[in-house]
């Protein structure tokens, strides 16, 4: 049986139901897989693309992996779950499950890159003075954080929907769902530290990723710097 | 219960252009049944689009005329640029926030349910253009003008948007939320185009063209616009 992610995008219900069945193999993973790369790539050029060519190119190497790499990370933990909490998912229907979340994220992702696009040429400047350009970056950072944003939730709420049709009567679902949210979410925001810059700050050199990438964490950055400044009133 | 409430609108094929006006206007459920049933005339979404154009052009013509003669002209112009450009940006988006929303359309469907909605906001901009002259020719304040303009663009947005609606009464189509969120890109792109082709309501300055040229985010071209003095 093989579904694209055409098909999952036209008729969600049906597809949960082939994969329920068990009727979904590897190729049909690679084929998610072969969609997502593509998919977020092509959104990832856009994203940086007001910064420089060559941040363009970064970005959408970096944002399938920054995907990718999370799903790898998380995964085998995302599956120990689910059978601890009898969800009856094998290892294959946890990446499924996971993939196709994920490829719904990422056709949002493609259908918003004109959007994304278009804001870039027509609003972003290439140069001006570091008011303008701080201005620019904000706007551009705003619009990015926004649209992935909504291409997670739905891709999330997906998820949801997917994990209520394939896991055995009885298991927990918003809990595993919970889970492996929080999980990825946690891993998700680290990686994304370690491969920025993304948007590309007009202030600091293009970079594939930063010197001090692996210094800190993200979690040591929140804590230790923003939310001390925030609770000092920004002094 | 009223038994006609019990029959399903007859699908609306388009023959005559008036005639598909009408349709929009005064039986919106039978055109949203012609959407959902693919039903349309192969000249449907063509002259859609010919009217939504029109009537955004006659629409951006009467705001103009705060502007003067010349700038009414451009404005009639840039009025149905920005229409037809932010559709045809926000087209992918409309075509994947259905599906995901759990309304699937196919291309043909999706282009065909753009162009409807765009002219369902042109007729109800062609109704409140008389208004919007009222006050291009009798005011000198631009921010009243531009906050008179999103009034009237909003009030007619509602109204496609409510077309939409009308697609819940038909099979698989009975979730159209993702359709409703995307009329937010549709805003925003719209919003971006505005500015990419200002200035809509007034002069360029002298040696500049059509449209200034110049780089800026709709934020910032708004907020310019409420301090500006004719």
């Amino acid at each position: 049986m093989s579904l694209s992610p055409a098909k999952l995008l036209a008729n969600r219900n049906n597809f949960w139901a082939v994969a329920r069945d068990g009727r979904l193999g590897w190729d049909d993973l690679l084929a998610l897989a072969a969609f997502i790369v593509p998919g977020c790539a092509i959104y990832g050029a856009v994203l940086a693309g007001w910064r420089s060519p060559v941040l363009s190119l970064y970005v959408a190497i970096k944002l399938p992996l920054l995907f990718l790499a999370t799903t790898a990370i998380v995964s085998v933990f995302n599956w120990m779950l689910a059978s601890l909490l009898r969800a009856g998912l094998s290892f294959k229907a946890t990446l499924l499950v996971v993939f196709a979340s994920m490829s719904i994220t990422s056709w949002i992702l493609l259908a918003l890159a004109p959007v994304s696009f278009f804001f870039m040429i027509s609003g972003a400047p290439a140069a001006g003075t570091d008011s303008e350009l701080r201005y620019a970056h904000n706007f551009m950072l705003t619009t990015h954080i926004l649209i992935l944003a909504v291409a997670g939730v739905a891709g999330y709420a997906a998820m949801l929907g997917g994990l209520r049709t394939m896991v055995n009567p009885g298991c927990p679902v918003g809990l595993l769902f919970v889970a492996w949210l929080g999980t990825s979410a946690f891993v998700g925001c680290q990686m994304a530290w370690i491969l920025r810059p993304f948007v590309g700050s007009p202030f600091y050199d293009v970079a594939f990723m930063r010197p001090d990438c692996l210094d800190r964490n993200f979690y040591e950055f929140v804590f230790g710097d923003v939310i001390p400044n925030l609770l000092r009133g920004g002094l | 219960m009223n038994p006609e409430s019990q029959v399903a609108a007859e699908p609306f094929i388009p023959s005559k252009p008036m005639a598909m006006l009408a349709g929009l206007l005064k039986a919106p459920a039978s055109v949203a049944a012609a959407i959902a049933g693919d039903k349309g005339a192969p000249n449907t979404i063509a002259l859609l689009l010919v009217f939504a154009g029109l009537f955004h052009a006659f629409f951006g013509f009467a705001v103009g005329l705060f502007g003067g003669w010349p700038v009414a002209g451009v404005a009639a112009l840039k009025s149905a640029a920005i229409a037809y450009a932010s559709l045809v940006i926000c087209l992918p988006s409309l075509y994947v926030f259905s599906a995901v929303g759990g309304a699937y359309l196919s291309f043909r469907q999706t282009l065909m349910l753009g162009s409807a909605a765009l002219a369902m906001v042109g007729i109800l901009l062609i109704g409140l253009a008389p208004v919007a002259w009222l006050f291009s020719v009798s005011t000198a304040s631009l921010p009243f003008m531009v906050v008179l303009t999103l009034m009237i663009w909003f009030t007619a947005l509602m109204f496609a948007i409510r077309f939409t609606g009308e697609l819940r009464a038909h099979e698989g189509f009975q979730r159209p939320g993702g359709i409703t969120a995307w009329f937010i890109v549709y805003v925003l792109v719209s919003f971006q185009m505005t500015t990419c082709l200002r200035p809509i309501l007034t002069r360029t300055e002298p040696g500049q063209g059509w449209i200034t040229g110049q780089k800026q985010f709709f934020l910032a071209h708004f907020d310019s616009c409420f301090g500006y003095q004719k």
